[in-house]
């Protein structure tokens, strides 16, 4: 069943020069409750064409259209300055509070809500210099999540962390998207992951793109292609424990897929 | 982060400070007044204490030390309240109000107006208006640029800042050895030596009204504070509120220069010290960096009244104290990281 799309996108040509664009004339639609990965190698523009679905960066040409209201978890942050972890997740008000405004109460309550949620709410008033990279990228989550968006956007939001963490924060993608109802488009350049929790895939290769169905996207042949190395896709029988962040109702094999760095 | 109570206690602790100061200073300078002296003076129109109070002191009081102790304080908390906010705003803790060329613009200004001879007024207009000149200057460079980002802000600032301060060793180069330089030079290097109701009014109005939309804008600086990219995906317009602030930045620096001369250093530590005290959020650093830039601006002018039979210029001893309060400052938070 087709749903109204959340976000179009029509001929979008992403790039900094009109002469070197980053990504080909892309068209695609998002429709709710999507999770989108996107997946490139590096320079494939993954970042930009998130920066400009944002509307931070002018698109080259083309159009991206949503009455959706967008939240950004960037790849890094930090600021000189140490603000607090609450500080800073109410940030995510800045919107909605207009010039001159300030966060009240029930802002504050949002916030710890979210911070809760994400398993954060006791680090609220550490200051968020001093969190592990895990941490940071969850209370980076929060704070999209207290902006009240509809589609949050991630840049490579598992890239810095160790392997629990990156479970731990596709788990709560994959929780977003069904509790919360909101629609998700992360890039990454671990196709397991996106074969993980991600129901549609955008591979951007050069000036060549695909972008559909994640089971019939993420194959063998085209993440070999796309990364310039074989790729091999596994499937396991699944067993009696699942986790949060599998693709299936609990009948199915599991699928996953990894890049082979020795070929005998 | 802090409590409400404990903020409450740290804004309760440097206002009731800064009181005490303001009184006691009252009384300081080479005709003494006794604390009870200065409060049946500061009463006397509303209320008649027990003793008598010459023509001389309600004179000292009314018409000398409470307008020059009133000006220092704006002077101080509004260069401050600025460094803060050009800090946060620059995302740069090393940044203060000189950086973006208008104290330059201004201090052209005034001494352009002491070398052609103009009057008191004239001298206050000329540094104000070419201290927005200077901001003027930063707005179109970096319009005809097509750049606005912080670097090049930052840039225009400091090229600005060299050709004004040319300009300004080019008019200290024509004036009269005998009488103008020395008149420059002394205006230059900051003094609250001529200060009147006059001059306090000129000074009052702008200050506060810039310093109270700033605070007002404080949740804001915390978000231009983290980048531009950042602030901009957080949905805020991030050149239209950077211009805001500039120019409300610009307008302190400009009357400041205009009514008392150049003074360094208030603007970079006193933002650090009131960062230690209550912490980066902005929401809580305006109110406290304006406040503690206003008591140590009292202080500095308490100092360079006593220090010497002269009065001492106030950007000699803002420098003087602010070195080694930065490096102590600089050392406390490398301890506090450690």
């Amino acid at each position: 069943m087709h749903l109204l799309p959340v976000m179009s996108v029509s001929q979008l040509v992403c790039g900094y020069q009109m002469d070197k664009p980053l990504t080909p004339a892309l068209s695609f639609d998002i429709e709710p409750n999507d999770i989108v990965a996107i997946l490139g190698v590096n320079g494939r523009g993954k970042s930009t064409l998130l920066q400009t679905l944002l509307g931070i960066q002018p698109p080259l040409s083309g159009t991206v259209m949503t009455e959706c209201a967008l939240s950004f978890v960037p790849q890094f942050f930090s600021s000189p300055f140490h603000y607090s972890v609450l500080d800073l997740v109410l940030m995510g008000k800045a919107k909605q509070l207009g010039l001159f405004g300030r966060p009240d109460k029930k802002a504050i309550a949002q916030a710890l809500d979210n911070l809760a949620l994400l398993g954060m709410q006791q680090y609220a008033e550490k200051a968020f210099s001093h969190l592990s990279g895990g941490q940071k990228q969850l209370v980076l989550m929060a704070r999209a999540l207290t902006s009240d968006c509809q589609i949050l956007l991630l840049d490579e939001p598992t890239s810095a962390l160790d392997l629990h963490n990156q479970k731990q924060v596709l788990n709560i993608l994959n929780d977003l998207a069904k509790e919360r109802h909101l629609t998700i488009l992360f890039s990454t350049h671990d196709p397991a992951q996106a074969m993980a929790i991600a129901n549609k895939v955008l591979l951007l290769d050069g000036q060549d793109y695909l972008f559909g169905q994640a089971d019939e996207l993420l194959t063998e042949q085209h993440l070999s292609q796309l990364y310039q190395i074989t790729m091999r896709k596994i499937t396991l029988a699944r067993h009696a424990k699942t986790d949060n962040c599998d693709q299936s109702s609990s009948n199915q094999p599991l699928h996953t897929i990894v890049p082979l760095y020795r070929e005998e | 982060m802090y409590s409400p109570n404990a903020y409450r206690v740290i804004c309760s602790s440097v206002i009731g400070l800064t009181i005490l100061l303001m009184l006691f200073s009252l009384g300081l300078g080479h005709y003494f007044l006794s604390l009870q002296q200065i409060i049946a003076i500061l009463v006397s129109p509303v209320y008649q204490l027990n003793g008598a109070i010459s023509d001389i002191d309600m004179q000292v009081i009314w018409q000398i030390r409470l307008p020059r102790i009133l000006s220092a304080f704006f002077v101080g908390g509004g260069l401050a309240l600025s460094g803060a906010v050009l800090q946060g705003v620059f995302y740069n803790p090393l940044v203060d109000p000189h950086v973006i060329g208008v104290t330059s613009g201004s201090a052209f200004g005034g001494t352009l107006a002491i070398l052609l001879g103009f009057s008191t007024f004239g001298l206050l207009t000329s540094a104000f208006c070419f201290g927005l000149l200077a901001l003027i200057l930063i707005f179109v460079i970096t319009a005809t640029l097509k750049q606005q980002n912080i670097l090049i802000l930052v840039l225009v600032g400091v090229i600005l800042s060299g050709f004004f301060s040319a300009l300004v060793s080019l008019v200290q180069y024509f004036a009269d050895s005998e009488e103008t330089l020395p008149n420059i030079i002394f205006w230059l290097l900051g003094s609250f030596a001529t200060a009147n109701w006059q001059k306090f009014l000129i000074l009052v109005i702008p200050v506060s009204i810039a310093s109270f939309i700033l605070i007002r804008l404080s949740f804001r600086i915390n978000v231009l504070s983290l980048a531009d990219n950042e602030a901009k995906s957080l949905g805020i317009s991030v050149i239209w509120t950077r211009s805001l602030v500039l120019i409300l930045c610009a307008i302190i620096v400009a009357v400041q220069v205009a009514i008392c001369g150049s003074i360094g250093w208030v603007g970079l530590i006193i933002p650090h010290a009131a960062r230690m005290l209550v912490g980066a959020n902005h929401q809580r650093l305006l109110p406290i960096a304006f406040w503690l830039g206003g008591l140590y601006m009292i202080l500095v002018d308490d100092i360079a009244r006593l220090i010497a039979t002269v009065e001492v210029p106030l950007g000699i001893i803002t420098a003087l104290l602010g070195a080694p309060c930065f490096v102590l400052l600089l050392k406390q938070q490398a301890l506090r990281k450690e």
